[in-house]
C-alpha cells in the first residue's frame, strides 16, 4: 500500500524533512525529481500528494538548511534547484542519528512486547 | 535564530514574489509530471487529471508553505484587526463616538503631562547636565554678588562656575523685567549672566556668536546682549541682519552679538547681557557691592568622577572663609546645598510647582486623570454592553473551535483599535492645541514642542486605557457559559455596568465640587476684601535697583506726593510699602497677649484713600513719628484691653517685638505705642471663620533701602475715574526723573493679577468638571438605553397589558437608582478630603462647603436624569406590538 497521505509521513516528526535532506545530499535536485527519488528508492511505499513537499522544502529553507536557486531542468524547464548547505548537512547527521535512536527505541518496544 | 529572523523578513518583504515563485515551482512540477504521464502513454487530458490528482491539493500546500514563513500569533493578531476594522465600517457611529470619548480622554493628559513636563520635569537641554548643579544658600536660593568673586578654581569638586542675576531675588526680582526698545509697557524677560554661561551649558548660537571670556567680560567692554530666538521672532520679525545691531535694553544702547534658540536654559529668559556690565543697563544699581541681597544664582560644573553628596564638604573651605569675611551675611548654620540639572535646579526645599500652579503638579495630573478613568469606565461599559449584545456570534465562534483566549483576545484587538485611533486623534488634538497656544500664547518661549516623553507617556496611558477597557469585558466574556442558544439577554445584567457608571458619577462629584470650591473662594475674595479698590490707581517706581540712598528717595515720594495732590483729579494719596493684595493676609504675628493679627506700616492718608472707616479717634497724619501711634482693628483690643474704648491707651508694641522681621520699630521691650484709632477687622466680613485682629502703624520714612521691602507703592484715588489719570501718574513720577521706569496701573487690575492662578485652576477645574459630566452623561445614556433594548419584549408586554407609560418610564429610570446614589456619596464624601489639595492657592479655599456638596449632588442628579430620560422615553413611546416583535 502506497503511504499517500502527507501526514504519514509524519508519524514520526520530521521525517519528511530527513528524507529530503537525505535525497539532496548527493546534490542539487527539484522538486519534482525530489519526489520521484523519494517514490523510487521507496520502492513507491512513500508517495507523497506531491504538493506536500513544498511546505516541507520552504521550513528547510526558513531554516537555512537548503538554499534554493533557478535553473534550467534537463528538458529545459525552468525550475527551482535545491541543495543541502553547510548547516544542512550537520542537521541531516543529526536528524539521522535520532531517527535511528528512535527506530531502535521503536524496534526494541515491539520485539519486547 | 538572527539569521532565520532576518530570513523571515526578507521573505515578507518579498512576499507577493516569493508566492508566485512557489506558484510556478509547482505547477512546472505538475507539468513534468503530465509529461511523464504523456509519455507512459496516457492522452493528454488523462495526463493532466493523473498529474492534479498526483500533486495532491496544492492550494493548500501553498497556504502551508506561506504559514511557515510567518509568526501565527502575528497572523493572528492581523486577522484580530481587520474583524475590528470590519466592525468599524458595521457601527461606525458606536467607533466614532467611543474614540471621541477616549480622545478628550487621552488628549486632556497628554496635554497635562506635556505642560507639566515643560515647566517642571523635563530636565534642561544642556550639555553634561549630570555633572551641572545649582548652589542654593540654605534656607533660601540667591547669594550675594560679591562672593562669586571667591569661587574660583581653588576647590576640589568644581572645574568653574557659572554666574546669573537671581530672577528670585526679593529685592532684585525686577531685574528680569527690562523695557525693550522705547516703549515702557514693552517689557522682556532679561538676565544678566557670567560670559562662560552659553559656553558651559553648551548652547550654541543660531547667528553670531555668545558671550565670551576675556572679551565681553573684559574692562571696558562695548555693551553687548544676546537675544532668544523667540524674540528675535516675535519682537524682531525675523530681522536676518540682526546680529551686530544696536537695541535698546532698559533704555541703554547695546549690540546683538548673537541669537539662541529658544530651548535654552531657563527657558524664560529673552535677554541676556554679561553680569560685568549691569552697571551700565542699569546705574547706579547696588547689585555688585551689597553682601545683604540674594542677587544672584550660582551654578557649577563638577570635575569629572566627583560626586554630588561630596559638594558639601569640598566647598566647606570657601564658605568658612565666606563667613570670615562677613560673620552677618553668613551664620555658621548657612550652607550650600547642590541642586542637580536632573531636577531642573530646583530649591529642594521649595516646589516651584506649587509656586506657578498653586497645586503640585501630582495634584494637577491626578484630577485631569480622573477624566480618563470616566471615559474609560465610560468605554468598558460600552464594550461590555456590546460584548454582550454579540455574544451569539462570539458562541458561534466558539462552537467553531475558537479557544476563549481567542475570544479574549478579539476583543482586546478591539479595544487596541479604539485606544490606537484615539490616541492618535488625541495627539494632533494636543499638537494643533499647543501650536495654536505658542502662536498666540504668552511671550514666553518654553519648550511646548513635543518631545519624545510626550509620545512615551501617550504609549503608556494608553496602554493603560487598552487593559482598562478590554480587559474585563474580554475577561467577563470568556468566563461566561457561550453556547448557540444564550441570548444576550441571559448574560445581560452584570453588576459590573452599574458599579462602572457609580465610579463615573463620583468622579464627575468630586470635579464639580472642587470647581465649586475654587468658584466659591474666589468669589468671597472679590466681594468683600474689606476696602473700596474702585477707582484707586496705584503706582510703583523701583527706586532701590536704581541705587537711591534713604534720603533721595524719601524726597522722591514726597514731592511726588505733593505734585499728585495737586492734579484736579486726584482725590486723596498715601504712600505704602506695598500695593494691597486684597489677599487673605494670614496672622503677621501671634502672641499670648495679641491672638494672630495681621501687621501693616501705612502712610498718611490711607484709610482716606482705601474707604476703610475709622470706628474711633483718627488716622495718621504726616505729624505721627514712627513707632509712636498705632491704630488697632476691634478684635485685637478685645483681646489686649478687653475694651474697644482704647483711643489714648498705651499699645505694647515692644511686647510683640520682632516678629520675622515684620515689626521693625520695638528695639525694646518697654516700648509702648498711644492707640490713636480703630478701624474694622481685616478679612471677609462677620462670617470669616479665621477672623483675626490688625495692627497699622505709620510709615517708617527712613527706608532700610538694602532690603526687600525698601521700595513703595503710592495709591491714589481718582474722583471719578482712575483709569483717567493712571497715565498722569506715570508721567509725574518721570517729569522727576527721567531716567527711572515708573509703573501706573488700577488697583484692580493688581488684585486680578494676584487671582489669575486661582483663576486658572478654576478654568481647568471647569473644563475637567464639565468634560467628565459630559462624559458621565453619555454613560447614563448608554446605560438606560442599552436596559431599554434588552427589556423591549417585556415592556411590550406591560403596554399591551395596558400598564400606565410612567410606571414603565420609572421602572427604566430605576436602573439609576443605585450606580447614581453610591456613585454621588462616595464622590461627594471623596471632595471633601481632596478639597485640601488646594490649600496651596493663594485664594483661601474652605474644603468643607455642605452648600457646593449640595448643589453639585442636586446638579448631577437632575443631569443624569435629563440624559437617562431621553432613551426611556424613546422606549415607552414605541408601539408594543413593534417592541414584542423585536426578538
Amino acid at each position: 500500500m502506497a503511504l499517500t497521505d502527507p501526514d504519514s509521513l509524519n508519524l514520526l516528526p520530521g521525517t519528511l524533512d530527513l528524507l529530503i535532506l537525505k535525497i539532496l545530499s548527493r546534490g542539487a535536485l527539484h522538486g519534482y525529481s525530489i519526489a520521484e527519488h523519494l517514490k523510487s528508492q521507496s520502492d513507491e511505499v512513500l508517495q507523497v500528494g506531491e504538493s506536500s513537499l513544498y511546505p516541507a522544502l520552504q521550513r528547510l529553507l526558513l531554516n537555512g538548511w537548503v538554499k534554493a536557486e533557478w535553473g534550467t531542468s534537463e528538458n529545459n524547464r525552468r525550475a527551482r534547484y535545491y541543495t543541502l548547505t553547510v548547516t544542512g548537512k550537520k542537521q541531516l547527521r543529526a536528524e539521522r542519528e535520532e531517527f535511528d535512536r528512535m527506530i531502535a527505541a521503536i524496534q526494541k518496544v515491539l520485539h519486547t512486547a | 535564530m538572527g539569521m532565520k529572523f532576518l530570513r523571515r523578513i526578507h521573505y515578507w518583504l518579498n512576499h507577493r514574489r516569493e508566492a508566485a515563485e512557489l506558484a510556478e515551482e509547482i505547477e512546472a512540477h505538475r507539468q513534468m509530471r503530465q509529461a511523464q504521464l504523456e509519455e507512459s502513454g496516457l492522452s493528454e487530458q488523462e495526463a493532466s487529471f493523473a498529474s492534479r490528482r498526483a500533486m495532491g491539493n496544492a492550494v493548500r500546500a501553498a497556504e502551508q508553505a506561506r504559514e511557515i514563513w510567518t509568526w501565527r500569533w502575528l497572523g493572528d493578531s492581523l486577522g484580530d484587526l481587520m474583524l475590528g476594522l470590519r466592525d468599524f465600517r458595521k457601527f461606525p457611529v458606536f467607533w466614532i463616538g467611543a474614540s471621541l470619548i477616549l480622545s478628550l480622554g487621552l488628549g486632556i493628559n497628554i496635554a497635562a503631562f506635556q505642560f507639566m513636563d515643560a515647566l517642571f520635569w523635563r530636565p534642561p537641554e544642556i550639555r553634561d547636565p549630570e555633572t551641572m548643579v545649582r548652589l542654593f544658600k540654605a534656607p533660601f536660593g540667591g547669594l550675594p554678588y560679591p562672593i562669586t568673586r571667591m569661587f574660583d578654581g581653588n576647590n576640589s569638586a568644581f572645574s568653574s562656575f557659572l554666574i546669573r542675576s537671581n530672577s528670585e531675588s526679593r529685592a532684585f526680582g525686577d531685574l528680569h523685567n527690562l523695557v525693550w526698545g522705547d516703549d515702557p509697557a514693552n517689557q522682556v524677560r532679561a538676565s544678566f549672566v557670567s560670559s562662560n554661561w552659553f559656553e558651559e551649558l553648551g548652547i550654541r548660537p543660531k547667528y553670531g556668536r555668545t558671550f565670551q571670556t576675556g572679551t565681553d567680560d573684559a574692562a571696558g567692554a562695548p555693551p553687548t546682549v544676546v537675544i532668544s530666538q523667540v524674540l528675535w521672532e516675535r519682537l524682531l520679525d525675523s530681522d536676518p541682519e540682526i546680529v551686530g545691531k544696536t537695541v535698546q535694553v532698559n533704555k541703554r544702547a547695546a549690540v546683538v552679538v548673537g541669537v539662541v534658540p529658544p530651548d535654552v536654559m531657563p527657558s524664560f529668559d529673552m535677554v541676556w547681557m554679561p553680569i560685568s556690565q549691569i552697571d551700565y543697563f542699569v546705574p547706579g544699581t547696588p547689585f555688585k557691592t551689597s553682601w545683604d541681597l540674594d542677587s544672584v544664582q550660582i551654578y557649577g560644573r563638577l570635575k569629572p568622577g566627583v560626586p554630588l553628596a561630596s559638594v558639601r564638604g569640598a566647598l566647606r573651605p570657601l564658605m568658612n572663609e565666606v563667613r570670615k569675611l562677613q560673620p552677618q551675611a553668613f551664620g555658621e548654620r548657612d550652607s550650600l546645598i547642590p541642586s542637580p540639572a536632573s531636577a531642573r535646579f530646583n530649591n529642594p526645599r521649595f516646589s516651584s510647582a506649587r509656586r506657578v500652579l498653586g497645586v503640585s503638579p501630582a495634584t494637577a495630573l491626578g484630577l485631569t486623570l480622573l477624566v480618563l478613568v470616566i471615559a474609560c469606565a465610560n468605554l468598558m461599559n460600552l464594550v461590555l454592553s456590546r460584548a454582550m449584545n454579540k455574544v451569539r456570534d462570539l458562541s458561534i465562534r466558539v462552537s467553531l473551535g475558537a479557544g476563549r483566549s481567542r475570544i479574549m483576545r478579539q476583543l482586546l484587538a478591539e479595544s487596541a483599535l479604539l485606544v490606537v485611533f484615539s490616541s492618535i486623534v488625541a495627539l494632533v488634538l494636543v499638537y494643533g492645541g499647543t501650536q495654536i497656544f505658542l502662536a498666540m500664547g504668552p511671550f514666553i518661549g518654553p519648550q511646548f514642542d513635543f518631545s519624545w516623553r510626550t509620545i512615551v507617556a501617550t504609549v503608556v496611558v494608553g496602554s493603560i486605557a487598552v487593559a482598562a477597557i478590554g480587559l474585563l469585558p474580554a475577561w467577563k466574556i470568556s468566563r461566561g457559559k457561550l453556547s448557540v442558544k444564550q441570548t444576550s439577554a441571559g448574560l445581560g445584567r452584570t453588576r459590573w455596568q452599574p458599579l462602572l457608571l457609580a465610579a463615573q458619577v463620583g468622579c464627575s462629584c468630586l470635579l464639580l465640587v472642587l470647581t465649586g470650591l475654587v468658584l466659591r473662594s474666589l468669589q468671597q475674595s472679590m466681594a468683600d476684601v474689606g476696602f473700596d479698590y474702585d477707582d484707586v490707581a496705584v503706582l510703583t517706581v523701583p527706586l532701590a535697583r536704581q541705587g537711591f540712598r534713604p534720603g533721595e528717595a524719601s524726597s522722591y515720594w514726597n514731592q511726588l506726593q505733593e505734585t499728585l495732590k495737586s492734579h484736579p483729579e486726584v482725590e486723596s494719596v498715601s504712600l505704602v510699602p506695598r500695593s494691597p493684595s486684597g489677599m487673605r493676609g494670614g496672622a503677621a504675628f501671634d502672641t499670648e497677649l495679641t491672638g494672630p493679627a495681621s501687621y501693616s506700616e501705612v502712610g498718611p492718608g490711607f484709610f482716606a484713600v482705601l474707604r476703610i472707616p475709622i470706628l474711633a479717634g483718627r488716622e495718621f497724619e504726616a505729624t505721627d513719628a514712627y513707632g509712636a501711634s498705632v491704630i488697632l482693628s476691634p478684635t485685637l483690643a478685645m483681646k489686649v484691653f478687653g475694651s474697644t474704648d482704647v483711643i489714648g491707651r498705651s499699645f505694647p508694641t515692644g511686647r510683640i517685638g520682632h516678629h520675622g522681621g515684620v515689626l521693625e520699630a520695638p528695639a525694646k521691650a518697654s516700648r509702648t505705642a498711644t492707640v490713636i484709632g480703630v478701624t474694622p477687622d481685616p478679612g471677609f466680613g462677620e462670617s470669616d471663620p479665621e477672623k483675626i485682629g490688625a495692627l497699622y502703624m505709620s510709615l517708617n520714612p527712613d527706608m532700610a533701602l538694602d532690603g526687600p521691602r525698601s521700595d513703595r507703592a503710592l495709591l491714589v484715588r481718582a474722583r471719578s475715574n482712575a483709569a483717567g489719570i493712571v497715565h498722569d501718574m506715570r508721567n509725574a513720577a518721570l517729569n522727576l526723573n527721567r531716567s527711572l521706569f515708573p509703573q501706573a496701573r488700577l488697583l484692580a487690575q493688581d488684585f486680578e493679577g494676584r487671582r489669575a492662578e486661582a483663576r486658572m485652576i478654576l478654568t481647568v477645574l471647569a473644563v475637567l468638571g464639565s468634560l467628565a459630566l459630559s462624559i458621565t452623561c453619555i454613560g447614563v445614556f448608554g446605560t438606560v438605553s442599552y436596559a431599554a433594548t434588552l427589556r423591549r419584549p417585556e415592556i411590550g408586554i406591560r403596554m399591551a397589558l395596558g400598564e400606565a407609560r410612567n410606571s414603565i418610564l420609572l421602572l427604566l429610570l430605576k436602573q439609576l437608582h443605585w450606580p447614581l446614589s453610591r456613585g454621588m456619596a462616595y464622590g461627594l464624601l471623596a471632595a471633601i478630603p481632596a478639597g485640601g489639595l488646594l490649600s496651596g492657592l493663594r485664594v483661601s479655599v474652605n474644603p468643607f462647603d455642605p452648600t457646593i456638596l449640595a448643589l453639585v449632588g442636586v446638579f448631577v442628579l437632575l443631569t443624569a436624569i435629563a440624559a437617562a430620560f431621553l432613551p426611556a422615553w424613546q422606549a415607552v413611546r414605541q408601539d408594543p406590538m413593534t417592541s414584542l416583535r423585536a426578538e
